[in-house]
């Protein structure tokens, strides 16, 4: 019995063992990289591989005839002999994923030149993973995905710039949100067509507001009074907590960094966010990120703030304000959010609380200063699929950022109209007029400046960054040192920005 | 063998195949497992040679001697391995997540993924649809008690 | 070991035709092939691919991979992240396999009586057989997950805030839990089969000794139970150091990696290494090589344990 026992807990202690004395401490992203050289020896090529690369110091704008083309009029060819089919790939879910499949179905019967096929890819993740493991034909011929692959699409060199049908369309884009084509354009040429914009408001629970005696119709706008709101929260009784904090990447931990940065008129990474020159090192360990992350981790331990975990599920924060028995009474979550959450709420599984009640305003920052980043997802035409399909794809695109398609969007999810002509059409002219709920993320877009800050960052591992970043987030709103979390965390991200220039196509 | 440490490559053979989204592409890694020959081997050297002989005398060749006397003698082992097949595969997670883009190749595990990350915000959905996803194995627990009894256990022979 | 083989050909006849013992090849060789070919394309190749590939760091489409040679394995092995998922996925086993054991062999004994309505508990305790990874993870997910688990609302405390599942210190423990529920149908099944294995006459004589309760658990049980529990602790590690779906569902490997496994550090939602086909590979065949290491290390325990029964 004994020694069957030993059998089983020796292997055990001989890797303990072993385990204990080979760590290096070094990063993953470190291996197979040879140490620096002691002399400066003239560095030595062998066959095949690459040296260590040298980036241009600029980004020069790269002319749109060395990109893959695209001629619209060979939909009208090849719709004379019946529709053309085109693949969608796209990361929603939930109310987001129905009326997306709303207007899907409703374009396609609407006319018989292109049928569009959605597929679901689970998230905006799934979806980069599939693309990225997928050879040209088994890509769909659209793919939605988010701010953050921006970079690392470019580089993939595997899409038709929207700009090339633009041009061969002739396509006035003059009332599409110059701040999301933006974000969608580097290089001087536009990449993708914004088509989902959201970016963070704060939700709030007006009536644990009335009951704490605070003016539900003034949200807080700085952390300093969402820590005050939460204080007089508590000691009201109106609820457990004030705000709930997450620390996901694509929300609390990462998102809201690049956010809340830009609102501080500060860059995310070298080179202008990546937009005069690659990056080469992130930005986000100096000092106004350390303030920034100290007060908020105030909020947490004095501000009846309640830290509610890494929300690998992206709607912890949300449920936290639902909870039966100790809820929180605020949350910053995506604009995106807000048809869903309604939906929820109207449901009635809240006690007491109906859509009414539920309330939106900016996004707190530490100097409450207006504006925000664009988020969401943008449509990527995917080449080589013959210039059939990229038409089709095209002729979707410009249907689903028509004003009429984007004032139902809009007024159906929360997201930002791409389009101002949505703006003077129902629904979203009345959702807008009747509830200024749905405008806050509008605003937001609005008031933000033109200038690189607001143009949010640019760089190839951008998700894998926001993961180290949204990391530190999370150790220092459990109470970590937020300056040696942030400095731990921005060396690794200047770590995976070095790796993933090393094997850079282009070098 | 962990099928986890071959993911990658497994799945641009698949790409290379044109068998992303299809029966082929989730089932043929899987037509033939070690772990099967092991134990089908087992049970045909248990076979008393005597039987080849008179299986010989009676005309039989190999391939008749295969049909006619071990495969009919290895039934039950052939049953509980095809179980153990049938659950192992029903459970997969991983792999049927990778080598599907479509809906319509989410086979049950992945579905209940792509479910829950779909609608998370209703557990009364997701859990309707674990029951479904759990109904069919816990039948054939019920139904076939002692060959998957077999089947899991058929591996403790060996030790 | 014996080796028949020889010997059993030279018991043959001599006077066969060579063309027989051809046949004889051909058709082996025919009904191999099948096999033959799906294990080669699917576990031989990609296995030597992979070894290659761990070799090289490539670019997010895997186009681009420059070499860097053997030395990746050990700078990959002694990183801080492989590091830190190995003393994960080691924790995890540690918990799940013995605790798995202890609770199935005591499932097993209890019900290991000829009792009238024993078989209906037989059947609910085999039951979480018919959960799959998914499906496991997902109802103890709604258990524990504190805005809308019934577990956490009684459990309270840690459970509530910030939940089990996010709490750094608890969270390892609530997946093991879901997993050694999850595959407690299965170590039940097994260790109900084995006691069917043990001779009655066994018990008798220890009854005849005097032996008590737990002294024939203890003198005759449990060490007949060895091989039962060596298998079945073999295939609990296996599933212990590839376990993915658990951690994919219920934590996405956090709070602050804490519960990164392995498998979730090669392919998980947040992990650093994703786009990175080298990175992976190498990660990818360390892990099998553990894998390996630690069943032969246990099949050397077989083999001894054999031995010492002679």
């Amino acid at each position: 019995m004994s020694a069957l026992r030993l059998r089983i807990t020796m292997p055990a202690l001989a890797v303990c063992l072993g385990l204990a004395a080979c760590g290096s401490g070094q990063s993953i992203l470190q291996a197979g990289n040879e140490p620096p050289p002691p002399t400066t020896a003239a560095p030595s090529t062998l066959p095949g591989q690459t040296t260590v690369p040298t980036l241009p110091p600029t980004t020069l704008p790269r002319p749109i005839d060395s990109l893959p083309g695209c001629d619209v009029e060979a939909l009208d060819i090849a719709a004379a002999g019946g529709p053309v089919e085109i693949v969608f790939w796209h990361g929603l879910s939930n109310e987001l994923k129905r009326e997306l499949e709303r207007i899907t179905d409703e374009y396609n019967s609407s006319q018989d030149r292109v049928r569009v096929r959605l597929e679901a890819q689970g998230t905006y993740e799934d979806n980069i993973d599939k693309y990225l493991q997928s050879n040209t034909d088994n890509r769909p011929d659209l793919v939605q995905l988010p701010e953050y692959a921006v970079q690392l699409m470019i580089d993939t060199e595997s899409s038709v710039p929207v700009q090339a049908c633009m041009e061969d369309a002739g396509y006035a884009a003059a009332e599409l949100l110059p701040a999301a084509l933006t974000a969608y354009a580097s290089e001087s040429v536009q990449w993708a067509m914004p088509f989902n914009v959201s970016n963070p408001v704060l939700y709030y629970n007006r009536k644990v507001f009335r009951d704490a005696g605070l003016d539900d119709d003034k949200p807080p706008l700085t952390l300093a009074e969402v820590s005050a709101y939460g204080q007089q929260i508590q000691q009201t009784g109106a609820a457990s907590y004030g705000i709930s904090l997450d620390s996901a990447p694509d929300g609390g931990g990462g998102w809201f960094l690049e956010q809340w940065l830009a609102k501080e008129g500060e860059l995310y990474s070298d080179n202008d966010n990546g937009r005069s020159a690659p990056s080469t090192r992130v930005l986000f360990d100096g000092p106004t990120s350390v303030a920034l992350l100290t007060e908020l981790q105030q909020v947490v331990t004095t501000g009846g703030g309640v830290y509610v975990g890494e929300n690998p599920g992206g709607q912890d924060h949300l449920l936290k304000l639902a909870d039966a028995t100790t809820p929180a009474a605020m949350t910053i979550s995506t604009s995106a959010a807000l048809g869903p959450v309604l939906k929820f709420v109207e449901g009635g599984i809240i006690p007491g609380i109906g859509v009414e009640d539920i309330g939106i305003g900016p996004m707190p920052s530490p100097n409450g200063a207006p504006g925000a980043l664009i988020g969401g997802a943008s449509l990527w035409i995917t080449a080589g699929h013959g210039d059939a399909k990229a038409a089709a794809a095209w002729e979707f695109i410009t249907h689903l950022v028509s004003a009429a398609v984007q004032s139902q969007w809009a007024a159906a999810t929360g997201y930002v109209p791409v389009n101002s002509g949505a703006l003077a059409l129902d629904p979203l002219q009345s959702v807008y007029a009747d509830d200024p709920r749905f405008r806050v993320a509008y605003d937001q877009v609005a008031q933000a400046p033109d200038d690189p800050t607001f143009a949010g960052p640019v760089i190839g591992p951008l998700r894998e960054v926001r993961v180290t970043a949204a990391a530190a987030v999370g150790k220092i709103l459990s109470g970590g040192d937020p300056a040696t979390a942030l400095a731990d965390a921005a060396a690794l991200a200047t770590d995976l920005i070095a790796s993933y220039n090393a094997t850079r196509p282009s070098n | 063998m962990p099928f986890e440490a071959t993911v990658v490559v497994n799945r641009s053979t698949m790409q290379d195949l044109g068998w992303l989204n299809s029966y082929q592409g989730l089932a043929v890694p899987f037509l033939a497992t070690a772990f099967g020959t092991f134990l089908v081997r087992q049970v045909f050297l248990t076979l008393p040679k005597e039987l080849r002989e008179a299986a010989r005398m009676d005309g039989l060749g190999h391939l008749g001697f295969l049909r006619e006397v071990a495969v009919p003698l290895a039934r039950p082992t052939l049953g509980a391995l095809a179980l153990f097949g049938f659950l192992s595969t029903w459970n997969q997670y991983l792999w049927p997540t990778s080598v599907s883009t479509e809906d319509d190749w989410n086979t049950v595990q992945s579905g209940l993924r792509a479910l829950s990350l779909a609608e998370l915000d209703k557990p009364n959905l997701v859990i309707a649809g674990t029951v479904i996803v759990a109904m069919p194995i816990f039948v054939i627990l019920l139904v076939f008690q002692r060959q998957l009894v077999r089947g899991l256990t058929a591996g403790a022979v060996k030790g | 070991m014996t080796r028949r083989g020889p010997s059993r050909v030279s018991s043959h006849a001599h006077g066969r035709s060579h063309g027989r013992a051809r046949r004889d090849w051909g058709l082996a060789a025919a009904l191999l092939a099948p096999s033959l070919s799906i294990l080669g394309v699917f576990v031989l190749y990609p296995l030597g691919r992979a070894i290659l590939l761990g070799r090289q760091r490539c670019d997010p489409s895997g186009d681009n991979c420059r070499t860097n040679g053997w030395h990746q394995y050990v700078d990959v092995f002694r990183s801080r992240e492989f590091q830190q998922a190995f003393g994960v996925t080691f924790r995890f086993a540690l918990m799940t396999v013995p605790i798995g054991l202890v609770l199935g062999v005591a499932l097993a004994v209890l019900v290991d009586k000829q009792l009238r309505g024993m078989g209906a508990f037989r059947t609910i305790f085999s039951s979480t057989v018919a959960t799959s990874v998914a499906v496991a993870s997902l109802m103890w997910f709604f258990l524990l997950e504190p805005s809308v688990g019934v577990l956490a609302d009684w459990i309270g405390g840690t459970a509530k805030n910030p939940g089990l599942l996010h709490s750094e210190g608890t969270a390892l423990w609530a997946v093991a839990v879901s997993s050694i529920w999850a595959n407690l149908g299965f170590t039940f099944i097994v260790v109900t089969a084995g006691l069917q294995g043990i001779p009655a006459d066994l018990y008798e004589s220890a009854y005849v000794d005097g032996a008590s309760g737990w002294m024939r658990f203890s003198n005759v049980t449990f060490p007949m139970l060895g091989p039962t529990l060596l298998f079945a602790s073999v295939v609990l590690t296996g599933r212990a150091f590839q376990s993915y779906g658990e951690f994919d569902l219920l934590t996405g490997g956090g709070p602050n990696g804490s519960t990164t496994s392995l498998t979730y550090l090669i392919y998980g939602n947040n992990s650093l290494i994703k786009n990175d086909q080298g990175l992976q590979s190498a990660s990818a065949v360390l892990l099998f090589i553990v894998l390996l290491a630690l069943a032969l290390l246990q099949i050397r325990g077989v083999e001894k344990r054999v031995h010492y029964g002679n």
